[in-house]
């Protein structure tokens, strides 16, 4: 008996430093897993609230997507974004030759993260690559405008213009990022899309596709770039839920997040343990009405009783707060062109019951309303406009349905409203939403002809004198048709490590290589 | 010393009558008691919502938001269980509830039943290729994931209330009709159906008047199992924003609805996952409970 629990002994041991083997073994990949503190080992922590599917910027939508592409990828031309002014990039210098010539010179020395050279051939490349319809690109709007580009010498590039386009430099600025010809024809987009090649003051160091994905500073970056990354690397990684997010920052091992709710905010402002930041953007919430299909909606007095029906300050207030304010109008008052010399309908629930009435709705309608989900458009925002209709004696019937979903619903006819939120690629031209919503097209619930037409005016001119009557035009015909029940504009809120300096900007890039450790 | 006890002066007592057997039965077992007090105070609740409740469940006080419960600091007797993110009286939110969750238990497993019962009867009873071709149909149901079918068809065709109860009517009948049809093959083969074979009797009234009584135990059993499982799944889809549309209470949807302050202001989540809890632990409880009262050695 003694003899066999002598022999067990030895074995036991064995176990139980296997079992500790294993244990540390667990303990080392749980912490390979969870990100370090930032500023001890340079790497800022970033959530990322939603999956990128593809590093190929021209193959990818969403808001992380743009963000990292900004990081990874280098344009044309920058907008500064303190003085709102176009500044030269990887084009030391460029002009409007004529209303529909844009020419750059391309500047000296620039490298791809994979040391070769970036030249006018690359740009004439990529431009020409992602305007040809059968690379199907995502983001039609950002390059449908464009005919062609050429290479004139060594070192200029022109870019033809299908015809005259106010908002030219924005879409090359933001969203025209240069690819490598050689790089591309070698990997093509699956090659793109998992290790992808920019010129950006950060490269790609590690991918876990649609989880994780570490940049490393590109210390060859060019001299004289506006982009001047201070941080040695970035580490985004998706966490979809916001708890989960809080609680990284919270312990440290998160050092940025963003877009939660002023609830969220105020009770995580208590906490003294993180900085939190709110900053308008160019984003605006409202309430689209269809005008088109047959039902209550497509009269107009119905839709000014909605207007009327909403209290549209006390929900902003209570749920928002922050640097939210009411707009009056189908755009952000900031952009260029946004009139607010509009109709109003103030909160009158009696007026717009009085109005259902004159309509032949007096005891009320049921309405289906597509909600666009999003951390812009909250349920509880959701709930309080409900609410306030069925005070009127409007019933709504709710569905909630991620963008894409609700835009080819809406498109398709579906629903009688459309509430979400639009930031314009963070744009500040009404272009940019009046236009896309209003401008023709299926997702154009309006179906007036007077407002499209005043729009293609305004947007295809370049007298801004006359851009903006034709907008204002548009946008007093909009109001008084009641063709949407604008909301207010809306203001992000983040929280980071105190250890950062970082802020987030109008456009909703935020700009990491912008920031640094105090 | 002797016995001088004489047996025969003490009178016979009468045999307890088998409702007297069971009311004994069902005060001793403290299970199906605990289950049924707390059932019976959450079905009262939901009965007389209307006249329990202090608000109008939909009535929003913005200016009143995320008031804490009674006892906690900044409670107040004017909101018992607190408000939530729009400022809605919580009681009165949970219910009318009630209503919605024991609504939804109910109705689906009145459908799921219905469909299980048939099925199970007359795969048990007839046995052979029309067991075959049941047996083929429960495998199929068993192969597909219930909360993942559910998801599927109800962003597919849109969520309310009546499309809640159909589509968990019709995807959770798989344990009616697998439990039926065991107790059928074993009920079919005893001397009381073969009796009424003798008598002529037809196969639906087998079915109907001999089998379905016998059956009742296992119905009640597997109807209080399916009960909670819907109001579960619905608080389940609720969550996910597929369920119970807003404005309506659902618990699952209050639970959703509080989800992104958890940290800050856990109560909003607390408070209605607790009664979800109680409810499928005293549905559970009541069928647990009942198996065992009406066994008949009293104990299943």
């Amino acid at each position: 008996m003694m003899g066999k629990l002598r022999e067990k002994r030895p074995e036991g041991v064995a176990g139980r430093r296997r079992l500790l083997a294993a244990g540390a073994a667990g303990l080392m990949f749980i912490s390979s897993g969870i990100a370090n503190a930032g500023k001890s080992d340079d790497t800022l922590n970033i959530a990322v609230d939603g999956e990128i599917a593809t590093l190929d910027y021209y193959m990818s939508s969403g808001r992380s997507a743009i963000i990292m592409s900004h990081h990874i990828f280098d344009t044309l031309i920058y907008k500064d974004t303190q003085s709102g002014e176009f500044v030269p990039a990887l084009a030391e210098s460029f002009e409007f030759e004529n209303e529909t010539t844009l020419k750059f010179v391309m500047r000296d020395g620039v490298k791809f993260h994979d040391g070769s050279d970036l030249t006018a051939e690359d740009v004439v490349y990529t431009i020409n690559k992602v305007t040809d319809p059968a690379y199907g690109a995502v983001y039609q709007t950002a390059i449908k405008w464009i005919e062609k580009a050429e290479q004139r010498d060594d070192r200029t590039v022109i870019i033809k213009l299908k015809k005259a386009y106010p908002a030219a430099l924005e879409w090359v600025a933001g969203f025209l990022p240069i690819y490598p010809s050689d790089y591309y024809e070698k990997a093509g987009k699956e090659g793109m899309a998992l290790a992808p090649v920019g010129s950006g003051p950060y490269k790609v160091e590690a991918v876990e596709a649609g989880n994780r994905w570490k940049l490393k500073r590109f210390e060859e970056h060019y001299q004289g770039s506006p982009k001047q990354a201070s941080i040695g690397s970035l580490d985004m990684r998706v966490y979809p839920e916001v708890n989960t997010q809080l609680t990284g920052l919270m312990t440290g091992n998160i050092d940025f997040m963003w877009k939660f709710s002023s609830d969220v905010a105020e009770r995580l402002e208590a906490t003294g343990k993180v900085r939190l930041g709110n900053e308008p953007i160019m984003r605006i919430v409202f309430l689209a009405l269809d005008a088109t299909e047959e039902g209550p909606v497509k009269n107009v007095k119905v839709r000014q009783a909605i207007n009327h029906a909403i209290n549209r300050d006390a929900i902003r207030a209570s749920l928002f707060g922050g640097a939210t304010q009411l707009i009056p109008t189908a755009c952000n008052p900031v952009q260029f062109g946004c009139s607010t010399n509009v109709k109003t309908y103030e909160y009158d629930v009696e007026k717009a019951k009085s109005l259902l009435a004159d309509a032949g709705y007096k005891n009320g309608f049921e309405l289906d309303l597509l909600q666009v989900k999003s951390g812009s458009v909250p349920r509880a925002f959701a709930e309080a406009i409900i609410s306030d209709l069925a005070k009127v004696g409007v019933k709504v019937n709710i569905e909630v349905q991620p963008w894409a979903a609700s835009r080819d619903k809406w498109s398709g006819g579906d629903g009688d409203a459309l509430l979400m939120s639009w930031g314009s690629w963070g744009i500040a031209d009404t272009a940019m939403i009046t236009s896309y919503w209003f401008g023709g097209g299926k997702i154009n619930r309006a179906g007036d002809s007077d407002v499209t037409e005043h729009l293609l005016l305004a947007d295809n001119s370049i007298d801004r004198k006359e851009r903006q009557a034709s907008y204002e035009i548009a946008l007093q015909r909009i109001a008084d048709q009641a063709y949407w029940v604008p909301l207010w504009t809306y203001s992000v809120n983040y929280a980071t490590n105190p250890d950062l300096n970082l802020k987030v900007d109008s456009d909703e890039i935020v700009r990491f290589f912008n920031a640094s450790w105090k | 010393m002797t016995d001088t006890t004489d047996f025969r002066t003490i009178p016979e007592l009468p045999a307890p009558s088998p409702s007297e057997v069971l009311r004994q039965r069902i005060f001793q077992h403290r299970g199906l008691m605990i289950g049924g007090g707390i059932l019976a105070v959450i079905v009262l609740g939901a009965l007389f919502a209307p006249v329990l409740a202090p608000y109008d469940p939909y009535l929003q006080d913005l200016a009143n938001r995320t008031v804490p419960p009674v006892w906690m600091d900044g409670g107040s007797w004017a909101h018992v269980l607190g408000t939530d993110q729009l400022g809605r009286d919580y009681l009165t939110r949970l219910l009318y509830g009630a209503r919605i969750s024991l609504l939804i238990g109910l109705a689906t497993a009145a459908i799921s039943g219905v469909i299980g019962i048939s099925l199970g009867l007359i795969a048990g009873y007839f046995g052979g290729r029309v067991d075959n071709v049941i047996m083929f149909l429960i495998t199929t149901r068993l192969a597909m994931p219930v909360i993942l079918v559910a998801l599927a068809v109800v962003a597919l065709i849109g969520s309310s209330l009546t499309t809640v109860i159909l589509v968990l009517g019709f995807l959770l009948w798989e344990r009616f009709a697998l439990v039926i049809r065991a107790s059928t093959m074993r009920l079919r083969t005893l001397e009381y159906v073969d009796a009424a074979k003798a008598q002529g009797a037809g196969s639906v009234w087998i079915l109907i008047r001999e089998l379905i009584p016998n059956l009742a135990n296992s119905i009640i059993v597997v109807a209080t199992l399916e009960m909670a499982h819907a109001i579960i799944l619905e608080a389940a889809l609720s969550f996910l924003g597929l369920g119970i549309q807003p404005p309506l209470p659902s618990w699952g949807l209050m639970v959703s609805e509080g989800r992104e302050l958890l940290l800050f202001v856990p109560w909003l989540i607390t408070i209605p996952g607790v009664f979800l809890f109680l409810l499928v632990l005293s549905i559970n409880l009541v069928g647990d409970g009942l198996r065992d009262v009406t066994a008949p050695d009293g104990k299943n």
